[in-house]
């Protein structure tokens, strides 16, 4: 992907679906949305903030006010379901567990999971669950932007068609920006978003 | 190719990783302290003190029961009981208790850190986690290193308590020797400098050990390179502690 330089522009409020130009053009712009990749050419602004010029403390502000799914890796593999549900609660915000379970559960519910969450780690339940855990981890601190990188692809189509529902849902009531990369041609169809199609 | 070549560069190597451990230690004293008020990083601290401490004691135990088989059959050698306590205490105090409380971190929690790492990192975890704006040096390694130190300080006073205690035990139990009063002998012959060496010699280490395992768990960058990572925490937790050890004990003046 050296040298090529895409116009991605997403409103607040608007959902963007991002198709073509290969899986790993997509995951590094998606990468580079979150502040993982500075970008080698171009410009990138974040919430009208460039990741990679600020200071730590202001870098990590910003992430919260991110959320952010990755293709794979999504949970830490050896912390229970509920304890990677809570993570960016009690790590940002500092909260009590108490209050932290009655934000997770909230944020469970929307994704369709029964709380409390099965007393398991993420590799001990289904795909579906593993998903519905991770979709409610990245929106638990209501962020601004949602990033999902090919939230879909390995899932049933009753599973994708119920999480594209609840994140369509979720980011109409938060009036939130969406910006999703997949191979899946009815995902923008689905979430009700704009589609780019990337040429490499 | 000159023999100082052939010297030099294993040397500039060895020094050149032992500059990289000192930075992560450096970097993860301040991200211990931010850690600290995060109820998140406080989680995975305790977890490691109980898998790196609380689930070592029995295995401390034997290794303590093991020590002081040898010390008593030793000390059997030497004839009064003060001389006895002399040598229980050194040995205990100043050498195999916490060469023996590290070598078990070493290898059941240095390893085990080195391999959940590198499988994090293989797996994308730890890249998701900088994604979620959570610093893996905050989250992932500070965590470890004080768990790890917080942990070996306290198996180190178990297993120097159970070599003096086993010893005399078992000094009272094959020689017929009395346990009280080799006890009483080992207590009086505590001195300071012994103080200071197996406080010295238990308070660093655990950090060391962590920040080898974790610097090795978190360089791995595909799965095959897991095992290696595992060898190289074992390999360099064990140079390190005993290195470590070897400079107290040179260090500190004889009695």
């Amino acid at each position: 992907m050296a040298g090529e330089v895409f116009t991605i522009r997403v409103e607040g409020g608007e959902l963007l679906v991002l198709e073509g130009a290969g899986l790993a053009v997509r995951a590094a712009l998606l990468r580079a949305a979150a502040g993982l990749l500075p970008p080698r050419a171009g410009r990138l602004r974040v919430l009208g903030q460039d990741p990679a010029a600020l200071p730590r403390a202001a870098r990590e502000a910003l992430a919260a006010r991110l959320g952010y799914l990755p293709r794979r890796g999504e949970l830490v593999s050896n912390i229970s379901l509920e304890a990677n549900l809570l993570l960016p609660l009690r790590y940002h915000r500092r909260l009590a567990l108490s209050e932290a379970r009655r934000q997770g559960a909230l944020a469970a519910a929307r994704f369709g999971l029964a709380w409390p969450l099965p007393a398991a780690l993420p590799a001990e339940v289904p795909p579906g669950v593993h998903r519905r855990v991770a979709l409610a981890r990245a929106v638990v601190l209501s962020p601004e932007l949602l990033l999902l990188e090919g939230f879909t692809d390995d899932l049933s189509r009753p599973d994708a068609a119920a999480l594209c529902a609840a994140v369509r849902e979720w980011a109409r009531e938060r009036g939130a920006a969406l910006l999703a990369a997949t191979d899946d041609p009815s995902l923008a169809g689905r979430l009700g978003a704009r589609r780019q199609l990337l040429e490499a | 190719m000159s023999v100082l070549a052939l010297a030099g560069r294993p040397l500039v190597a060895l020094a050149s990783y032992a500059v990289e451990l000192a930075a992560l230690l450096g970097c993860a004293v301040p991200a211990t302290w931010r850690g600290l008020s995060r109820p998140a990083v406080r989680a995975v601290t305790v977890r490691q003190i109980l898998f790196t401490g609380v689930e070592a004691v029995p295995l401390a135990l034997l290794v303590a029961l093991a020590a002081a088989t040898a010390l008593s059959v030793l000390s059997s050698f030497l004839g009064g009981v003060s001389l006895a306590g002399d040598f229980l205490v050194v040995l205990a105090f100043r050498e195999i208790g916490p060469l023996g409380a590290a070598i078990i971190v070493v290898a059941r929690s240095g390893t085990a850190m080195a391999a959940e790492l590198g499988a994090m990192r293989v797996s994308g975890e730890v890249e998701a986690l900088e994604g979620m704006g959570v610093d893996p040096l905050e989250y992932l390694v500070a965590p470890r290193l004080a768990g790890a130190a917080v942990a070996l300080a306290a198996l180190t006073v178990l297993a120097v308590a159970g070599i003096v205690l086993a010893a005399a035990l078992l000094g009272a139990a094959l020689e017929g020797r009395s346990a009280g009063e080799l006890l009483r002998a080992s207590v009086l012959s505590i001195g300071g400098l012994d103080l200071l060496s197996v406080a010295a010699k238990a308070l660093l280490p655990g950090g060391l050990v962590a920040a080898v395992a974790c610097r090795e768990g978190l360089a791995v960058s595909a799965a095959t390179d897991v095992p290696r990572a595992v060898r190289r925490a074992a390999v360099g937790g064990l140079v390190a502690v005993m290195a470590w050890n070897l400079l107290v004990t040179a260090l500190l003046p004889r009695r």
